[in-house]
């Protein structure tokens, strides 16, 4: 129309190219190629991270350089010299960890996966089966690529007929006086414990009528004796403040819980520290318990790709949930210890119920950072702490000479702790770890079925022929009080037991294991059916089958009646509901309500 | 009609800004400084000293801190000195007797601002990315050139405090004071750590050094103090000059203070 | 629409801290008319003008233009305005000026009318600061009738500008003029006042002394200086009617009067021998004093 009109459309074309370039300019600037790639192209056993914000067990430092070869850390420090050919990993905006040590794990199936591929290069198992220590020796002291986190661990615990740590289904050889005590130890030292584990737990830190078979005071101490005797450490298990103490007085190297029944005395925590006793709180598997939903968070803000179905399983379940209480208690008691100059170390307690292997490590920093440690202390928990408390050498720290167990975490985690989930890159021994195939990561830990027919028929005794044997399953180990027994009498499994008022969802009954270790799961694809010979009170029963996930989220069950008369009970596996019923870990044959006294038989179980 | 009285006052808002963006494009003693000096001292501390050594954390630091720099001397001496010496010529009065709306002339200030600022910053990326190494992600890259370029609010508000409160070639003086002063104590061209303890602190009361804590934050390369802080100050700050310049105006108005009796014939 | 005046200032008085700048000033701008406001430095004239422009805050007293405040945006469209200012930005071209102060318009004059308006074609692609004063001035002018105003403010158009260009530049304020446009000037030249105007008011101090014709006033500010070399004595002319002023510089005698010819005849009276006479027209600053005086003490007009 005008010049005006003409002037003024050509300044806003001349804006909307000048805003177009600029933006395009921008988007040509180069950018890392690790963030094209994740996984894929990181280097390995000889690389540097460069300009990386460095945690080396002990305190952030900003602009370190750190130069692998050949699985260890040969140098660090500001602005290194390195060889011109040396990849180099930018760690611009990035946290460099050691590899994070979970201090209380119990070992079994794919945890060992599972906790190196969230960070978790070493776990401190405290009970597991002594069958996997020699393995677990030899894999450590090994610098090849691997697939699991080191295990380091108790082996057997030591506990009271009948006592806490007996109810999981392994083999538990306990202790009934205190002159045994040196040979139990001795015996440990030969299957390869690192250090001896002792129950001390009679049930009442959790209040009501729960009561276990528990150690007596003598004993305890003729074990920590005996440890030390050997040269060994004794971790005390403990949940109650006077049993803590007790523990602490009797020489005890750590404590592996923190106490939930009373906030401890600040005179007391001294006490604690001056006898040099560090504690592992298991903040995670405590705050689970009484339904603290940190873990769950954790869960929620990892790639679903990275969650294998164990820790899915573990994590996701509540059946230990308890309400009405708080897990402050616990939470002021670690502050307290910390306060005080208590080492403190992190652990979960994984795979128990509402915590995942690896995973719930993450979990275990947020609550120790809520419990009061600031970031630097959360992290040296999970870390050099750990190390240094349990002895383990070349690991812990991002040092010269040390292994290259490294976690390279986006952002700044100094100032905020739960960016400890937000991995880059893992490195075990130099080597990255495919963190992705968490899915295909479980595999390996499902055994094949042989050919052959698989059935119980309980001729030779309770040994079933198959899997890893029958077990007494109770909600006692959710902290519920119902009872069962097994025997083999006339060549049929008997169950005879009771449901008593204390867990929400009382059970009691028998499993059996149908996998190489307990809840390790075998693949039993190409059979259809499951089929027994039942008879007894006629009471309601129920199966419930345990997958992949082991102690995973409620079993899907079918129930059955058992009557006066041997009857054949065929259920097919399609009838469980879940993904694959062919993944079969354990099934369980329980009651549930109504409670009191039940009894029934089995005979000839087969999986067809 | 409001469509075509909307479309009006978009042009005046438009014409207004690119006239100013062409007016200080064509003034040397404007263009030169400010488009110049950053990218000259990115290049000569960041690229070439920077670079040396092996480690990519100078260069990548000064190229946060330059191009706070960079959109610090557009705002400022647009504002200050700019509208100082517009108010003594007469020509702010002329416009204030049009129809133009007050908030074109100051927009366009604020866009000439942004439009220089934006050629410092992609200048300096440039430099940096392709002379100094530098590598970022590219959320990093699009973020600092947005919180960089949001330095025109502080900045802008800082100069026509100082173009509220200073006439003519006064207001160039008094803006070379803030400007270069300001810069240095704020760790724009050098990291403040090195400063005395005492220097340091009084960063803490300047916004460039929040606009570069802010910027350095994108790069993790920031002191650690809490965004929440550096966005809180800045803001307050903001609004305490912006009242500081009408205060200013109030007294002084927009250039008719000029007409006293024996004013010039 | 019943606009009787243009715009108006009502009983206005303006300070400057202590400085009186306007009293009680009473200004009406005639529908059409070309209004000189005329008045030496720091008589007032700038101040009215930016009463008017809405560019000062009316203290007592009433500014209205098209019956609305001064500032009102309706005021603003229909207005043009050419200030006493150093000029706009040196760095834009003449063009590119008009194009900015055009786009503020909701119906700008075509920019080649503009530019023939102001006598300046040709010029349009030159930046601003490579101008000669004068066509500075005709720039100004441009922008002052860039909204095609109704009523125009030219603020001391031809200040500072030298005798030819001053006269170029009435040239195209006259050919405005012709256009029926409302125009109000201020100017301390009586002599453009008389070029251009259909009305003057003469400010003073702060005080309009004088309103009218140009004739009128140009006859009631016909001073003249005379210069000898004489025994009369200051005293002695001083009583003379018509003088208003007069003192000895070095041997000269120098006395202001509205009527020569009656002190000359009396100074040859007085003194036969008086040599080296002079007489010419005052400056506008005599001719005000002259007025001044009159309005002082009313004295008839010769």
């Amino acid at each position: 129309m005008n010049a005006g009109n003409r002037s003024g459309a050509r300044s806003l074309w001349i804006l909307a190219v000048a805003a177009g370039g600029f933006i395009g300019a921008l988007a040509t600037l180069p950018v890392p190629e690790s963030s094209a790639a994740p996984g894929q192209e990181v280097p390995e056993s000889r690389f540097a991270v460069v300009d990386v914000t460095l945690f080396d067990g002990g305190a952030f430092q900003r602009n370190q350089d750190v130069w692998i070869e050949d699985g260890r850390v040969r140098a660090l420090g500001p602005r290194l010299r390195l060889p011109e050919d040396l990849p180099r990993v930018d760690g611009r905006g990035h946290t460099l960890l050691p590899g994070l040590i979970d201090g209380h794990v119990h070992t079994f199936g794919g945890t060992l996966n599972d906790a190196l591929r969230f960070g978790v290069t070493s776990v401190l198992d405290q009970f597991t089966d002594p069958a996997l220590l020699p393995g677990a020796k030899s894999a450590r002291d090994d610098i090849a690529r691997t697939g699991e986190a080191d295990l380091f661990s108790a082996g057997m615990l030591a506990t009271a007929p009948g006592g806490h740590g007996t109810q999981f289904g392994m083999a538990v050889e306990p202790l009934t006086e205190p002159a045994s005590a040196a040979a139990w130890v001795r015996a440990r030292k030969d299957e390869g414990s690192d250090w001896i584990k002792i129950i001390s737990e009679d049930g009442a830190a959790y209040g009501g009528e729960l009561q276990f078979p528990a150690l007596d005071r003598e004993t305890i101490g003729a074990l920590i004796a005996a440890a030390h005797a050997e040269e060994m450490l004794a971790v005390v298990h403990v949940t109650g403040i006077e049993r803590a103490l007790e523990a602490v007085s009797q020489g005890a190297d750590g404590l592996v819980h923190v106490w939930i029944d009373e906030v401890i005395a600040e005179e007391d925590a001294r006490r604690v520290a001056e006898a040099g006793v560090f504690v592992v709180p298991t903040l995670s598997v405590i705050a689970s318990m009484f339904g603290d939903s940190t873990g769950l968070r954790v869960l929620d803000e990892t790639d679903e790709e990275l969650v294998s179905p164990m820790q899915w399983g573990t994590l996701g379940d509540r059946s230990y949930l308890r309400t009405g209480t708080e897990d402050e208690a616990a939470l002021e008691n670690v502050r307290r210890l910390h306060e005080a100059g208590v080492r403190i170390v992190a652990g979960t307690d994984a795979p128990n119920p509402g915590t995942g292997a690896g995973i719930s490590m993450h979990s275990e920093l947020r609550l120790l950072a809520r419990a009061g440690l600031a970031s630097d202390a959360v992290l040296a928990a999970a870390t050099s702490g750990a190390a240094e408390a349990f002895r383990i050498p070349e690991r812990g720290r991002v040092a010269e000479g040390h292994l290259a167990d490294l976690v390279l975490v986006r952002g700044d985690v100094e100032s905020d702790v739960s960016r400890t989930t937000d991995i880059v890159t893992i490195w075990k021994d130099g080597y990255a770890i495919a963190r992705e195939s968490a899915a295909t990561a479980s595999a390996p830990v499902i055994a094949a079925a042989p050919d052959g027919p698989i059935v119980a028929d309980f001729e030779d005794g309770i040994d079933a022929g198959f899997g890893s044997g029958w077990q007494v399953t109770t909600d006692a180990m959710n902290g519920g009080t119902s009872t069962a027994g097994l025997a083999v009498e006339a060549g049929a499994l008997v169950v005879r037991g009771e449901t008593k008022a204390g867990f929400p969802f009382p059970w009691a009954g028998a499993i059996w294991f149908t996998g190489p270790q307990p809840m390790q799961a075998a693949d039993f694809s190409g059979r259809t059916t499951l089929r027994f010979r039942t008879r007894g009170d006629g009471r309601p029963y129920t199966v419930m089958l345990f997958g992949a996930g082991a102690a995973g989220t409620v079993p899907p069950t079918v129930p059955f009646t058992a009557g006066p008369e041997w009857a054949v009970v065929e259920i097919p596996l399609k009838s469980f509901a879940t993904a694959d019923p062919t993944i079969i870990a354990g099934l369980a044959f329980v009651t549930q309500a109504p409670l009191g006294a039940f009894a029934f038989e089995l005979d000839d179980v087969e999986i067809r | 009609m409001t469509a075509a009285r909307r479309a009006h006052r978009a042009r005046i808002y438009a014409l207004e800004a690119w006239y100013q963006f062409l007016m200080v494009l064509r003034e040397p003693a404007f263009a030169i400084p400010t488009l110049l000096f950053p990218l000259i001292f990115y290049l000569f501390f960041g690229v070439v000293l920077g670079a040396g050594s092996f480690s990519v954390a100078a260069p990548t630091y000064m190229l946060a801190t330059y191009s706070v720099f960079g959109v610090m001397g557009p705002s400022l001496f647009g504002f200050g000195a700019g509208l100082a010496m517009e108010r003594d010529s007469g020509v702010l009065l002329l416009k204030r007797t049009t129809p133009m709306p007050a908030a074109a002339y100051l927009l366009a200030k604020v866009a000439m601002a942004i439009a220089f600022g934006a050629a410092v910053v992609l200048g300096i990326f440039l430099l940096g990315a392709h002379g100094a190494g530098v590598v970022l992600y590219r959320w990093q890259w699009f973020a600092l050139a947005g919180v960089v370029l949001a330095g025109v609010i502080p900045f802008c508000a800082l100069g026509l405090a100082v173009g509220a409160w200073s006439r003519g070639r006064a207001a160039v003086a008094i803006t070379n004071l803030v400007f270069l002063p300001m810069a240095m104590l704020s760790g724009l061209w050098i990291p403040i750590t090195i400063f005395p303890a005492a220097l340091q602190d009084v960063a803490n009361a300047l916004p460039a050094y929040h606009q570069a804590q802010l910027a350095l934050k994108i790069i993790d390369m920031d002191g650690g103090q809490t965004t929440l802080l550096h966005i809180s100050v800045l803001g307050v700050q903001s609004l305490a000059l912006l009242a500081v310049a009408a205060f200013g105006f109030r007294r002084a108005g927009t250039g008719a203070v000029s007409i006293r009796p024996g004013g010039t014939s | 629409m019943s606009e009787p005046d243009i715009a108006r200032l009502s009983g206005v008085t303006h300070r400057y801290g202590s400085v009186v700048a306007l009293e009680e000033v009473d200004l009406e701008v005639r529908r059409g008319e070309v209004l000189a406001v005329l008045g030496p430095n720091g008589a007032g004239k700038t101040t009215a003008i930016h009463l008017l422009l809405g560019s000062l805050p009316v203290q007592i007293g009433r500014a209205t233009v098209f019956g609305q405040r001064p500032d009102a945006p309706g005021v603003r469209a229909r207005r043009g305005a050419m200030l006493q200012i150093s000029g706009v930005p040196d760095t834009l071209t003449v063009g590119e000026h008009i194009d900015l102060f055009r786009a503020y318009y909701p119906a700008p004059v075509p920019a080649s009318d503009l530019l023939a308006m102001a006598g300046i074609e040709g010029l349009e692609g030159r930046r601003f600061g490579k101008l000669s004063g004068g066509q500075k001035q005709r720039v100004m002018f441009a922008l002052a009738l860039c909204g095609d105003p109704q009523l125009v403010f030219l603020d001391e158009p031809t200040a500072g500008l030298d005798v030819e260009v001053r006269r170029g530049l009435w040239e195209e304020i006259r050919r405005h003029r012709d256009s029926g446009r409302t125009t109000v000037l201020t100017t301390h030249y009586l002599e453009e006042a008389d070029a251009l105007a259909d009305r003057i008011v003469v400010l003073h101090r702060g005080r309009v002394i004088a309103e009218g014709a140009p004739s009128t006033i140009k006859s009631r500010t016909a001073a003249r200086r005379v210069r000898c070399v004489t025994r009369v004595t200051v005293d002695a002319v001083a009583s003379v009617p018509g003088v208003v002023r007069s003192e000895t510089r070095g041997q000269h005698l120098e006395v202001l009067t509205s009527r020569p010819e009656a002190l000359i005849r009396d100074l040859f009276d007085r003194d036969p021998d008086l040599h080296d006479l002079t007489v010419v027209g005052a400056g506008l600053e005599e001719a005000f004093l002259a007025l001044t005086r009159e309005s002082d003490e009313p004295e008839p007009v010769a």
